[in-house]
């Protein structure tokens, strides 16, 4: 044989196409990519659609000129040569809004004769549309109704709430600046009717054009139920949005669920609560101390594990031998104000190849990184005593102390094939990276337990020696 | 489960459903008919154009307590914009679609037009176009047309009840109510439908086996 028993049996560019001895095990298909690039036939500027599928007009981030991508062929509905100001909040930025994450894919500023506001799109493909407006009373979050709401007048009623608009005043308000993708055919000058109606700090606008009726229903943000969006403190702090740090924790559980929104609970806060476990009858005050202290650790033990965020999973492919790819996924957000973290790589099937996987924790306001490296490798083949295999296909690193905060993961990867290049054929491998937070020492944990038992123990042992 | 060899590129094509006729093949593309025990190949589909929809044929859920799973697709046009039908076969043999569009999603199911004696739906049916603001009682809900539409088919995939030309067309009129019910009148060169359902949210299905789509992650609506 070839290059000695010891060496994995030699892959030759030949065998690519054959049929693989070890069939990666059927992994979870590929995900869909997210974007969309279409070129901009005015400026030539790349534009990310977010919402490929659902968007009907794009407002080109670079040019302002107005697009059509409601058909495969891109069309220039309105051209503008301009130079687009920096939004107030970034275009593709992302942040957590009443429990869920959105991705920002638009922005409007419209206007009345009297006053102007900013309406920011926000897209979930799981989730669906919301809107983020601000005015001059602050944040409000917006959803779209799928029903009507019963209209007498003044009033309006939508989910068992009364709204009113006693003056029963209405205005046109002007689409003054347009950018990023949109479901309808949106232009600078459209002119919609808004009649809004209240209920305390709810309200339920009616926006008439063109013979269509579009109902929104909008609700207060409160402290902490918005976070992300912004690149930097200087762009968060100039929208009142809070990111002291020493909030974060108070910020994460404020965090509560939309009031409409889709049924899906706020995430469960992990503390757990229970009774002491009672002092045994009778027993040696030292033993009694030792339970309860015992009893203690095993309920901070618990609570540890609950705080611990259950595992989030990200998946991606490589191409054996091709280029490194960079993904960033996110947000991981890290209540504690210092946790161990353990960030697993798997890709099942591996077999003679390995995959480099840097990973990085980026904290999205202060930008501060926790690097790692890891490597998940595993070969196989067989020799003058039978098959061998060596490594594994999954890997994990963890990181002691990470701060509190909403981080994003970046994994620098790639996929190296061993001992050769195999030939033509690219193969792809599907990798999961899961992150996960808590995780105790549990080595300390049974020393401690060893420790506080060891006077009781001695008294027990006094207590049976002085019986005899 | 029924199997069959495509009689265009011999791939496996696994009816989930036997009442539905025609299945487009993963593979080749070729929409295949059966009819009477054979295979026939009636033509190429469309390519799905790329859109980010986190359902996919094979995605499971739960309606009013019954299982489904996900095993057609129609991706609908017209002049502003496109969306999806996804057909969902119940447990109980029965088969609704999904109409997913801007986000939000409507569950229906088909109402037969005999016996419903509507004269709004009649008059449709001889051939009145809807209007928006048209309305119409069933069910004790009042519905009211709020969309009306010409619309192409784009392209399709997977278990479908019908054979769908490239070039089929249909006029779509959706009504909506103060309620979670709405409902869809449809009609071309064949015939009319009535569709009446819900407005529904993934959550609300309890949906798994969603897509997935790089750099997002899936929620557990199970857990929910």
């Amino acid at each position: 044989m070839v290059g000695g028993a010891d060496n994995p049996p030699t892959n030759g560019p030949w065998d690519g196409a054959a049929a693989p001895q070890n069939a990666p095990a059927p992994a979870a298909p590929a995900p869909a990519a997210a974007t969309k690039a279409v070129t901009c036939p005015n400026c030539g500027g790349s534009v990310e659609m977010r919402a490929a599928g659902y968007s009907i007009s794009v407002a080109c981030q670079y040019c302002g000129s107005i697009l059509d991508v409601a058909t495969p062929e891109v069309a220039l509905i309105e051209r503008y040569n301009e130079q687009v100001s920096d939004l107030p909040l970034p275009l593709g930025s992302r942040g957590w809004v009443k429990g869920h994450e959105y991705q920002l894919v638009g922005y409007v500023e419209r206007a009345t004769e009297e006053e102007s506001w900013d309406e920011f799109l926000l897209f979930n493909p799981y989730h669906g549309y919301r809107w983020l407006v601000r005015d001059s009373e602050g944040w409000s979050f917006g959803t779209m109704l799928t029903s009507l709401p019963q209209t007498s007048g003044a009033s309006a009623q939508y989910a068992s709430m009364q709204f009113y608009n006693e003056d029963a005043e209405s205005w046109d308000a002007e689409v003054r600046r347009v950018v990023g993708e949109f479901y309808w055919r949106v232009q600078r000058g459209d002119v919609a009717r808004l009649t809004n109606f209240y209920a305390g700090d709810y309200s339920l606008s009616c926006e008439e054009s063109a013979g269509e009726v579009n109902w929104t229903v909008s609700e207060p943000i409160g402290q902490g139920e918005m976070r992300g969006f912004a690149r930097g403190d200087a762009v968060a702090e100039q929208f009142g949005l809070s990111h002291d740090p020493a909030a974060g924790a108070a910020m994460a559980k404020a965090t509560g669920a939309s009031a409409f929104a889709d049924g899906v609970a706020p995430a469960k806060s992990g503390w757990m609560t229970g009774d002491l476990p009672g002092p045994f009858a009778r027993a040696w005050t030292l033993a009694k101390i030792g339970a309860i202290a015992a009893g203690l650790m095993i309920l901070i033990m618990i609570a540890l594990a609950g705080r611990g965020m259950s595992e989030q999973k990200f998946t991606y492919q490589l191409q054996l031998d091709g280029p490194e790819k960079t993904l960033r996924f996110g947000p991981l957000r890290f209540d504690s104000s210092s946790q161990r973290v353990v960030i697993r790589t798997d890709a099942p099937g591996l077999d003679n190849a390995w995959i480099d996987a840097d990973v990085t924790l980026v904290e999205r306001t202060s930008q501060q990184s926790i690097a790692a490296y890891g490597v998940v490798e595993r070969y196989s083949g067989s020799d003058s005593d039978g098959p061998w295999t060596e490594g594994s296909d999954s890997g994990s690193v963890k990181l002691a102390s990470v701060p509190a905060g909403d981080y994003d993961l970046v994994v620098d990867a790639s996929a190296h094939s061993w001992p050769a290049p195999r030939g033509w054929g690219s193969q792809s491998i599907a990798v999961e990276t899961g992150v996960s937070t808590g995780g105790i020492f549990f080595s300390n944990f049974i020393l401690a337990l060893f420790l506080l038992m060891i006077p009781p123990i001695f008294l027990i042992w006094r207590g049976f020696k002085g019986g005899k | 489960m029924e199997s069959a060899a495509c009689p265009n590129c011999g791939a496996p094509l696994n009816w989930s459903s036997p009442a539905l006729p025609v299945k487009i093949c993963a593979a080749c593309r070729s929409t295949v008919v059966r009819r009477d025990g054979a295979l026939e190949n009636i033509g190429q589909a469309a390519i799905l154009p790329f859109d980010v929809s986190p359902i996919q044929l094979g995605t499971q859920g739960a309606h009013d307590g019954v299982h489904f799973s996900v095993i057609g697709r129609i991706r609908w046009g017209w002049s502003d914009g496109s969306w999806n039908e996804w057909l969902l076969l119940f447990d109980d043999g029965s088969n609704a679609w999904l109409g997913e569009a801007m986000g939000d999603y409507m569950l229906t199911r088909e109402r037969p037009l005999d016996g419903l004696n509507l004269s709004q739906i009649t008059a449709y049916v001889g051939g009145q176009t809807p209007s928006v603001g048209d309305a119409f009682d069933l069910d004790g809900v009042r519905f009211t047309a709020t969309d009306i539409k010409t619309a192409q088919i784009l392209a399709s995939e997977g278990e479908l009840p019908f054979r769908c030309g490239n070039d089929w067309s249909i006029m779509s009129a959706d009504f909506r109510s103060t309620t979670h019910k709405i409902a869809s009148f449809q009609r071309d060169d064949d015939g009319a439908s009535l569709y009446v359902g819900d407005v529904v949210s993934l959550a609300d299905l309890k949906a798994w086996n969603l897509r997935t789509i790089e750099g997002w992650t899936p929620p557990n609506f199970q857990a929910a």
